[in-house]
């Protein structure tokens, strides 16, 4: 007889990995806090109504409470509790996102992305792998472009985020959306909204970049529709506009 | 003389394509409907094994669980509708390959579905496997579908001219090769994976997909619930991510959606990941034998092949008919047999149509194994090339006889020789461009194309309204290349109207008149039909407007919403002062397919250079070329010759567990594809010989892109290090043919 455990046997997806890293209370949570400079701040830190919170254990019968500094969450097993097998430790934290303050709801395992598209309902940053490799994610944090499948909400904690939804004013397009628009400079587009806030990280620094600085900073990026050099020639005729 | 184009082959921006760069577009997940169940499917662990007892039990039982789907409880009255024969069920029995779905839950939070998951209970009864189309064939072999004893589905013998005679000719110099496409297998790897949202609607299924052809996707929904199509509606979430990719056949979330939103009577959305993506589908394997006939001087005589391609566990689109059909793209044989096709079945992840439906892989068997009859009568590949591509007026065999109404490439071709510097570059079969340390350059040229010219028939309406709205139906799903607003150019240009003036829903199969196939053939087959759409309105539109002005229709112009006096511009009408209030006119046209005429052919010139001391290579330098008798779209048209760079085969592979068939490196980190920071210095040249009886001329341009870039690079390597190799090319394979490894 076999068992499976996880969808692809014998792998721990990241995913997987951080829910039930969330799950065991959890332990990788209450250690890892104090490195998360977001939990620095007593604002992100503050729990939700629920001070104690029964989840669900599903991998391995794992029976254990553990005390982070707000919030007591007991873990039993088998699972028998309802709602989310995930309702762990939810945490509030406030960051500013395309220029309004908000204040979100978060649970320790989700990824920034999540946050924006799930509960923010910015669904303009894509998701193309969810494992830091293709780039569509890309976002900026505090100006610096940030791969939001790999960076964990609560990490995001007074912080300004902005995302493609954020870059047009009252409407008005980014000279590189304009440009890129213009130019045709995407295929599906599924890939367009993470380029674009990285050329906008670029050409913040660099308003007139060069061919090989593109190459280099964009490297990270994976156009599966090959619209590599029209998106460059956007970023080229945006330059210094 | 002809009329100034205003539209056509103008660079303008993609009409309604704003929300690509402000973050509105909406891909099919970026939607929630109200009340949808999330998925988590459990995935077979062994590569060919039998299900010996399967319990559900905790599952259905666990929070937020509403649905369990496993073979046992699929909709009773459903009919087998799956594989290559229709001989299976979306679930079975038995497991065919690693990663072959085995149960699907819905609850109410992925959370919920993905936990749920862990508390299904199967047993397996493990059964041989076997990797190889070799292996499948052997006598004894394991048999995959009972349906098909000999793990092979037999495909009809293609033949034309008269192979025995052509050979008997006295001067006909012959060579054996055997080729075969290909040691690993590369995948789609595009950038949105498969997602479906699905509802029922009393007796009627909802579907919104991440497909590139609605109507495709309704008629699968047909085969494996036996409904008639009006009991079904695939609308298009309006964008889709991953150009030009096949996102209809093998993952199952289509399948998954549809059921289990009928057993759990709720919206059900089934999102896969990346990795699920990049195991369950790639290109197919291809294992093909020659018998070239030719003259010294390099015509090309006749051909004698068998071919089989690998179908892998299921075989949806897999086909060995490509060996055969598509040879005449790469170089015309005047007399061809291949008395064997087979498709093979194997424990691998379903392979099939994939960046193009066999056509990559087809045509770079045939000319790995062409490169070899060429070495042998030493002569240039440009040369050979050049004298056996189709040519206009050169009579062919395309399924049937015709004769190339076009050309398709010699133009274009010989442009590009000179961009690339050919002549100085070539230095003779086996030797490398230039030496320079230890970097070794070497050059190649690759040469293909297919025949999707004018591959479906199609009906379009152009409606005109009082009110100035242009409206064009049905429309097409986006997908990347434009498909479903380039065609539309041809309304605005007949019209003479702007582009953006022109409107079209979303794509959705109730507002489809025909269910028709039409993937990669939308400036031929849909531009004529919209085109003549266009020109009937405005036949009616003149018609209309001559009594009042006085004039015969024929005296009559329109331009930009007004209808004017040829003679006297200045007598003019408007267009809502001749249609009546409230109302349209409308005008239809209809295009009929004729396959395999209008051959589009690519060729590709490419260096590489070769650091002897690592084995890495680089593409250093790539030219590409073709004919596209009119451009429709300048950005559009460049970007699908760029999209040759993602097509390239050179590179990405799945590396394999020989011994369980485990697919390890299913994602983007280590399958590598190429990024900006891999780019090459690109050049495209696309000339515009005009074709008669193409809608302004213009052809189509898709899925041969994909065809000859990879062959290049690979004839390039070979000339640099004297040794043939099968993809992909690696750092390991380089030195072992350097005699370093
Ligand atoms: S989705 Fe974040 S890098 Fe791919
Ligand atoms: S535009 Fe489609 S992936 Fe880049």
């Amino acid at each position: 007889m076999t068992k499976k455990t996880k969808g692809k046997e014998g792998q721990l997806s990241r995913r997987e990995f951080l829910r039930d890293a969330g799950l065991v209370v959890g332990g990788a949570t209450a250690v890892a806090m104090p490195l998360l400079a977001a939990c620095d701040s007593p604002t992100t830190a503050t729990t939700t109504a629920t001070a104690t919170t029964t989840v669900t254990v599903t991998t391995a019968p794992i029976t254990t409470v553990t005390t982070i500094p707000t919030t007591t969450v007991t873990v039993t097993a088998p699972p028998t509790v309802d709602p989310p097998a995930t309702a762990s430790a939810i945490s509030t934290i406030e960051l500013t996102v395309n220029g309004l303050k908000r204040l979100v709801q978060i649970e320790p395992h989700q990824t920034l992305a999540d946050m924006l598209r799930d509960t923010l309902g910015l669904t303009g940053t894509k998701v193309g792998c969810d494992r830091g490799a293709c780039g569509a994610c890309t976002v900026l944090v505090n100006g610096k472009p940030v791969l939001a499948c790999m960076m964990l909400a609560i990490e995001a904690g007074e912080t300004s985020v902005t995302t493609i939804e954020g870059l047009a004013v009252k409407g008005e397009l980014s000279p590189l959306q304009q440009a890129v628009y213009d130019h045709t400079g995407y295929q599906c587009g599924f890939c367009t909204p993470g380029l674009i806030m990285e050329a906008t990280a670029l050409l913040a620094e660099k308003p007139q970049p060069t061919m090989e600085e593109m190459k280099a900073a964009f490297g990270g990026h994976i156009c599966r529709c090959g619209a590599y050099y029209s998106f460059m020639e956007s970023v080229t005729l945006a330059g210094g506009k | 003389m002809p009329d100034e184009l205003s539209v056509i082959g103008k660079a303008l921006p993609r009409p309604g394509a704003l929300p690509i760069v402000n973050g509105t577009a909406v891909y099919v997940r970026d939607l929630k409907m109200p009340g949808m169940l999330r998925t988590h499917i459990l995935r077979s662990p062994h590569a060919h094994a039998n299900i010996k007892s399967i319990d559900t039990t905790a599952a259905e039982q666990y929070p937020g669980v509403a649905a369990v789907l496993t073979y046992k409880n699929l909709p009773s009255e459903w009919p087998a509708g799956y594989g290559s024969g229709n001989h299976i069920r979306i679930l079975n029995e038995k497991v065919r390959f690693v990663g072959d779905p085995v149960a699907v839950v819905a609850a109410e939070t992925q959370a919920q579905a993905e936990a749920a998951i862990a508390l299904i209970k199967v047993e397996y009864e493990e059964l041989p496997a076997v990797f190889t189309i070799e292996d499948a064939l052997r006598p004894g072999a394991p048999v995959l579908h009972e349906a098909y004893p000999s793990n092979t589905l037999p495909e009809a013998p293609y033949e034309y001219g008269d192979v025995d005679a052509a050979f008997a000719q006295p001067d006909v110099v012959t060579v054996e090769a055997t080729s075969s496409f290909i040691a690993e297998i590369p995948s789609v790897g595009y950038i949105e994976d498969c997602g479906t949202i699905a509802w029922w609607e009393d007796d009627r299924v909802i579907v919104i997909r991440t497909t590139q052809n609605s109507p495709t996707t309704l008629s699968k929904i047909a085969q494996f619930t036996g409904l008639p199509v009006t009991k079904m509606r695939v609308m298009s979430p309006r964008f889709v991510g991953g150009s030009s990719n096949i996102k209809e056949n093998a993952l199952k979330d289509l399948e998954f959606a549809v059921t289990l939103s009928k057993l759990a009577g709720r919206p059900v959305g089934v999102f896969l990941s990346k990795e699920e993506s990049f195991l369950q589908y790639h290109k197919e394997r291809m294992s093909i034998s020659y018998k070239f006939g030719l003259k010294p001087d390099g015509t090309l005589v006749a051909v004698d092949g068998a071919a089989s391609g690998e179908g892998a566990a299921y075989n949806y689109t897999a086909s060995a008919n490509a060996a055969a059909t598509h040879l005449c793209y790469v170089a015309y044989f005047p007399n061809l047999r291949f008395s064997q096709l087979n498709s093979v079945f194997t424990n691998n992840p379903p392979g099939g149509g994939c960046r193009g439906y066999i056509y990559q892989e087809a045509e770079w068997t045939a000319m790995h194994a062409l490169q070899q009859a060429m070495e042998t009568i030493d002569i240039d590949p440009y040369e050979f090339y050049m004298k056996n591509t189709l040519k206009l007026g050169t009579l062919y065999y395309y399924n049937k006889w015709l004769t190339c109404d076009c050309d398709p490439i010699t133009i274009a071709a010989a442009k590009a020789a000179t961009a690339f510097d050919w002549k100085d570059k070539w230095q003779g079969w086996q030797k490398p461009s230039s030496v320079a340390g230890h970097k070794v350059r070497g050059v190649g040229i690759g040469w293909g194309g297919n025949g999707c010219g004018n591959f479906t028939s199609y009906t379009a309406t152009v409606a005109l309204s009082n009110n100035g709205t242009v409206s064009i139906t049905p429309s097409e799903d986006e997908f990347g290349n434009g498909n479903r607003t380039n065609p539309w150019r041809q309304a605005a240009e007949v019209l003479k109207i702007p582009l953006d003036s022109v409107k079209g829903p979303p794509a959705d199969t109730d507002a489809q008149p025909f269910y028709a196939w039409q993937t990669a053939c939308g400036t031929f087959s849909i531009g004529r039909a919209i085109k003549r759409a266009a020109e009937d309105v405005r036949r009616q539109l003149l018609e209309m407007a001559a009594p009042t002005l006085g004039v015969k229709a024929e005296e009559l112009d329109t331009k930009d919403r007004i209808v004017y006096v040829k003679a006297n511009p200045t007598q003019t009408l408007t267009w809502s002062q001749i249609i009546p209030s409230q109302t349209s006119i409308v005008g239809t046209g209809t295009n009929i397919a004729e396959q395999g005429r209008f051959p589009e052919i690519i060729c590709a010139f490419a260096e590489v250079e070769i650091d002897t001391e690592t084995g890495d290579y680089e593409l250093v330098n790539a030219v590409l070329a073709t004919d596209v008798g009119q451009i429709v779209s300048p950005q559009d048209c460049e970007q699908q010759m760029i999209w040759s760079l993602v097509m390239d085969g050179t590179r990405e592979a799945y590396v394999q567990d020989k011994a369980t068939g485990r697919v390890l490196n299913p994602n983007y980190l280590d399958c590598k594809s190429r990024t900006f920071a891999d780019l090459p210095n690109f050049e495209s040249i696309i000339t515009e010989t005009p074709v008669v009886d193409a809608p302004y001329g213009a052809k189509s341009l898709a899925e041969c892109i994909g065809v000859p870039l990879t062959p290049a690079i690979t004839m390039a390597i070979y000339n640099a290090t004297g040794k043939l190799m099968d993809l992909p090319i690696g750092p390991d394979k380089i030195l072992a043919a350097l005699g370093k490894a």
